[in-house]
């Protein structure tokens, strides 16, 4: 099967200051791809460069078997999805504006979205769930909402592959669990292939289906989450000691839990 | 019933603007009665035995017909620019001089003035010298092949700064009794002065540029989430700006110099189309036009009509112009309505 996302010996640097360099990844259709590491250990600029919107100094990089840079913007927003880390903007656009924009690398340059490309847009808020908000201020909503209108964005570029920066941080616990449950069901019924950042383990333990561990621009270890989500990893990565817990989840089955051990005298 | 809603206010903005020119032709100092205006008109195009002096047609077809079209040309034009700038540098405080084009164009007035132009040259100068400016906040603000939207406004404060100062200078060595005032009643803008002339050389370029940025005014909503975002979402973000540029650059250069300084529409004009029709560019580019012809139709017919002297536009924009925002802002609390 061909890789939907191939990248070989990728180098990035902001001027002299390099960033991650001799990175190799790939990303097959029903990937969910977890990248954990440390603040500021690339990963962000990493999922820049496999969007293109960084260009990587050195490296080659295949976007389902076609080489990125033969690429034209709109096709590679064809190919690609990237939910960003919901922000705040200027302008109240409602929440059906924000899904729209998403319709843009499908028309032509003068056009502006049809009556189908509204239909596609509502659609696309309908499978994260939030079909009832498409009227609201953008502005107005909660973040988890804004977090899910921005992967409603993505869908409506009908992409492949589904680029998300730390779509659950800022988010209260059951936000968290939304978005995961969405993504993995986008895995399963759009057979959309995904890369995702995150700064929680256990969250990689729960949708993943591969982990990279990123720290000081390169990868410490790739695999299965079961085999690459251990104490001695963790503590290299974070510096901090956990306890891996196995415990009974919904489905009969066992599930690892990450327990992060708090220095007690450092607390009181 | 929202929908319904939306009908009605576009179906307002077209009536505005057409109401508003049809009813400026009565105002002035020469009376036309309302039948002889239509007559006159009709004659253009049908063959009517003219039934009234010389007088009435000059002043129609030489004086009020040229001030209204360019009043309405340059309303609008100021307004649309205004909307696509505030959009692309996601900035509801910019105007569209944020990249000098009227510092540019106000020093290049004041260059043809002093060198005794006559006023084809001065509006010549100012166009020339606006589009200067703006080509060199561009040119200053390209780093690594791209152009940052900071960068952008950086070096428009820059340009701007630097022809104000020479624009200083060249008030500072004019002569004080002839080409000074001249440059200050320049600068404070004005349609007293227009002529047939200058509708047929301002006017095309403005349309021109209005319509380029018609044309791509749904895609300054993606280049308002930021540059990372747009390129995303597979837009050529410097092709995109350029044109929106471009397209600013010509309408405010074109208006400038043929009515000199008139500030505070650009920047207000697009706000009151927020409240009316909501942030979305596809629906507030043609907003801000129809309501930014209105509104300096109505000052310019206030210009020439409120006392017998014609008042400096750029004084009445800011003096009608100001009090209404801050009433419309008191109401809808910061256009949140």
């Amino acid at each position: 099967m061909e890789p939907r996302i191939r990248l070989r010996g990728g180098a990035f640097s902001y001027r002299d200051r390099p960033i991650f360099c001799g990175l190799d990844l790939d990303l097959f259709e029903g990937d969910v791809t977890c990248l954990l590491g440390p603040n500021g250990c690339g990963k962000t600029t990493l999922l820049r460069c496999l969007n293109a919107i960084l260009a990587l100094r050195e490296g080659e990089l295949w976007l389902n078997g076609q080489r990125a840079n033969t690429l034209s913007e709109t096709e590679r927003a064809r190919m690609m999805g990237f939910v960003f880390q919901e922000h705040t903007i200027q302008f109240p656009y409602s929440v059906l504006d924000i899904v729209l924009m998403g319709r843009a690398p499908h028309l032509s340059f003068l056009a502006s979205p049809s009556k189908r490309d509204r239909e596609i847009a509502e659609r696309a808020l309908e499978t994260v769930g939030v079909a009832h908000l498409q009227d609201q201020r953008y502005t107005e909503i909660s973040g988890g909402e804004r977090q899910l209108a921005l992967i409603a964005r993505a869908l409506a570029q009908e992409p492949q592959i589904l680029l998300l920066d730390e779509p659950t941080s800022h988010l209260d616990f059951g936000n968290q669990m939304l978005i995961l449950e969405t993504i993995h069901r986008l895995v399963r019924e759009e057979r959309i292939a995904v890369i995702m950042a995150t700064h929680f383990p256990n969250h990689a333990l729960l949708v993943s289906t591969r982990v990279l561990l990123m720290k000081d621009g390169g990868f410490i270890a790739e695999g299965v989450p079961q085999d690459v989500i251990t104490g001695s990893h963790l503590k290299a990565l974070y510096g901090v000691d956990v306890e891996v817990v196995v415990v009974g989840n919904n489905r009969g089955g066992r599930d690892r839990v990450i327990v992060p051990l708090m220095d007690r005298q450092l607390a009181v | 019933m929202r929908f319904d809603k939306r009908r009605l206010i576009a179906a307002l903005l077209v009536i505005l603007p057409l109401a508003l020119a049809g009813l400026s032709f009565f105002l002035g100092r020469f009376p036309i009665a309302p039948a002889t205006l239509l007559k006159v008109l009709a004659s253009r195009v049908a063959p009517i035995q003219p039934d009234w002096p010389d007088t009435v047609e000059t002043v129609i077809f030489n004086i009020r017909l040229p001030r209204i079209l360019l009043a309405l040309c340059i309303g609008a034009g100021l307004s649309v620019s205004g909307a696509a700038f505030q959009g692309m540098f996601q900035n509801p405080l910019v105007s569209p001089d944020i990249l000098g084009v009227t510092a540019g164009a106000g020093f290049g007035a004041a260059i043809g003035i002093l060198l005794g132009g006559n006023s084809l040259a001065v509006q010549g100068f100012a166009l020339v010298f606006g589009m200067l400016a703006v080509a060199l906040s561009y040119t200053i603000s390209r780093v690594y092949e791209t152009t940052p939207t900071l960068m952008l406004v950086l070096s428009g404060i820059v340009v701007g700064a630097i022809f104000s100062a020479l624009l200083s200078l060249a008030k500072y060595v004019a002569d004080p009794k002839q080409k000074l005032p001249a440059i200050v009643f320049w600068l404070m803008g004005s349609l007293a002065a227009i002529s047939k002339r200058d509708v047929i050389t301002a006017a095309p370029p403005m349309v021109a540029g209005m319509a380029g940025l018609l044309m791509v005014r749904w895609r300054i909503n993606i280049l308002s989430m930021g540059d990372e975002e747009a390129r995303s979402l597979g837009i050529r973000t410097d092709l995109l700006k350029a044109i929106v540029i471009i397209g600013c650059t010509v309408v405010t250069a074109s208006a400038v110099s043929v009515c000199g300084i008139i500030g505070w529409i650009g920047l207000v004009v697009p706000h009151v189309g927020r409240m009316l029709v909501g942030p979305d560019h596809k629906a507030l580019l043609p907003a801000s036009l129809s309501l930014g012809a209105s509104y300096l139709l109505v000052i310019d017919d206030l210009a020439r009509t409120l006392i017998s002297a014609e008042i400096p536009l750029g004084i009445l924009t800011a003096i009608v112009g100001a009090p209404f925002f801050a009433y419309l802002l008191r109401r809808t609390q910061g256009g949140r309505t």
